[in-house]
């Protein structure tokens, strides 16, 4: 049985690549998948780990928690699993907990697919 | 009546978790109970290894049935996945919640993640003497909050403690830098934890020196107690059997990222386009991807874009089954991070199973002496793809040169490396004397 899923990506430095590759490994595992994309208009590389980058991420994660629409949060309601494709991702994906008390909301695909086999 | 020496063992990997350390953990305690003591051991909940480093439900079946087991909880927020338990904090600022969070963990013992364990370890160790009176505490790290704990009964109760160091804990194995200064609260620790040990084991020549260097008034206690493969584990795996087709190539073992994949892959693609070797030829991977029980992402992508050049990836293989990945394969890799005081503990069961061997690591690393015996490996000179294609080509060349002296001595070797003829020498001097 499938598993309805919505796939939350932030990061600005998320290629669609790499989205399209989670999805795949998502679908795979027995997700019916939605991809809920809020990385900003301008992307970028990850660039070294540094604080400037700490900051920017913390302050990119608040951003894109704010870019939730509506939309979003109806296909929030009626999934089973939440997941948070990046660290960026984390606080929107979080913000879901208030519009579906039900769904496991977790962080990285690699939780997704062992949350998804254990299903 | 004289009873049996009772031993405490300390560790925080142990059946049914799947990390590395946990197959010497395994062969300790049985080994010590074989010798006749008691054993009890003191380690975290199965739930502990299920939610992090992944479980082998097969390990723990090879607990001395003789060997008590105590299992306490043990919490790792920074590892958690499920985002509802996250704190408005965590979510809000993550840095600032990792440094608290460091903070906390470090508040009674220096050590991340694992600091806050002390206490509850110490108590149940204190539980153990109290209801049993311990002769001797054994303690395996990393983590080294084991080694604390086991300090901690000292203290408390004069129990005398081996260190087990499975890894270093101020030297970094691959740079072979220290990662600590000489005043930090770490090396004040360590200093503290060393001179009052009964014995330190190593698990090779280069830690134990660097160790005895830098800890002379301790050096005369310090002791290489090598790694090995365990008999009970690992049934005789049999002679490849002729094919059609290429070779079959094989790597077991967890891919963590200090593993040279990329070179590993590069030169394997160079070796199969050029023809150096057969066509067909395969290379499967088998283990672990990364440390912990979920898998890392970007390990994965680099395995699946191999795929078309005959690699494959199998996924971790349970202990169960490693005699019959072994049987399923003519040439073995051994691929391994860089660093004089690397040592690995899959190169002994590479060993046994009488397979010509590819190392792929670098040649200053601890295991070249463990391989230095043995008849059919190919070196690198350096972790590059040219070198990598050249020896796997040179592997290739190995499988049929399989005489009887080569079986021969490939037989004395992989008796000389059992892991219990490592242990043995230690687990009589460490015995009580009847007249103590």
């Amino acid at each position: 049985m499938s598993t309805a899923t919505v796939l939350v990506v932030a990061a600005r430095h998320a290629s669609d690549d790499a989205i399209e590759a989670h999805a795949d490994a998502l679908r795979a595992a027995g997700a019916e998948l939605t991809v809920v994309d809020l990385r900003p208009a301008r992307l970028a590389e990850r660039g070294a780990r540094s604080a400037l980058r700490a900051v920017r991420e913390t302050a990119d994660s608040w951003a894109a928690a704010r870019r939730l629409t509506a939309d979003h949060r109806q296909l929030v309601a009626h999934a089973d699993l939440v997941v948070a494709a990046d660290r960026t991702a984390v606080a929107a994906v979080w913000r879901c907990r208030r519009w579906n008390p039900r769904a496991e909301l977790v962080n990285g695909v690699p939780a997704a697919l062992q949350a998804l086999g254990a299903r | 009546m004289t009873r049996p020496p009772h031993l405490l063992y300390l560790a925080w990997g142990f059946p049914p978790s799947r990390a590395g350390g946990v197959y010497r953990a395994l062969a300790t305690v049985n080994a010590f109970a074989d010798a006749g003591w008691d054993v009890t051991v003191v380690t975290a909940s199965r739930e502990t290894f299920e939610r992090y480093t992944g479980a082998d439900a097969s390990l723990e079946e090879r607990v001395d049935p003789r060997v008590v087991v105590r299992r306490i909880g043990f919490d790792w927020p920074a590892q958690d996945t499920d985002i509802r338990r996250y704190s408005p904090l965590r979510v809000a600022l993550p840095p600032v919640w990792a440094r608290l969070r460091r903070l906390k963990d470090e508040r009674t013992f220096p050590e991340p993640s694992y600091g806050p364990w002390r206490a509850p370890l110490a108590a149940a160790a204190r539980a153990v003497h109290d209801d049993k009176p311990v002769d001797l505490t054994l303690a395996t790290a990393n983590p080294h909050v084991t080694f604390a704990a086991a300090h901690d009964l000292w203290r408390a109760a004069g129990v005398p403690y081996v260190m087990d160091y499975r890894d270093a804990w101020t030297l970094d194995v691959f740079s072979g830098r220290t990662t600590t200064s000489a005043r930090s609260r770490v090396s004040r620790w360590q200093a503290r934890l060393l001179a009052d040990a009964r014995e330190v084991w190593f698990v090779n020549r280069p830690l134990r020196d660097w160790h005895a260097r830098h800890f002379p008034a301790v050096a005369d206690r310090m002791v290489v107690v090598e790694n090995g493969w365990d008999p009970a584990l690992l049934p005789p795996v049999p002679p490849a059997v002729p094919h059609d087709g290429g070779l079959r190539f094989a790597y077991l073992g967890t891919v963590t990222p200090k593993v040279p994949l990329g070179e590993l892959l590069a030169g394997w693609r160079a070796a199969m386009a050029d023809g150096r070797l057969p066509a067909g030829s395969t290379l499967t991977l088998g283990g672990h991807l990364g440390y912990f029980a979920v898998p890392q992402g970007p390990l994965a992508e680099v395995l699946a874009d191999a795929a078309t050049d005959g690699v494959r990836y199998v996924g971790p293989v349970a202990k169960a089954q490693v005699a019959d990945f072994y049987a399923n394969a003519d040439v073995l890799v051994l691929a391994l991070g860089t660093g004089r005081y690397v040592t690995s503990g899959k190169v002994y069961e590479y060993v046994a199973t009488k397979r010509p061997i590819v190392a792929v690591h670098d040649p200053a690393n601890a295991t070249t002496d463990v391989l230095a015996d043995h008849p059919l490996v190919a070196r690198i000179d350096a972790v590059t793809a040219d070198e990598v294609a050249r020896a796997l080509a040179e592997g290739a060349a190995l499988v049929d040169r399989q005489d009887e002296q080569t079986r021969a001595t490939l037989d004395a070797l992989a008796d000389r490396l059992r892991r219990d003829r490592q242990l043995a020498p230690r687990v009589a001097a460490l015995r009580p004397r009847e007249d103590a």
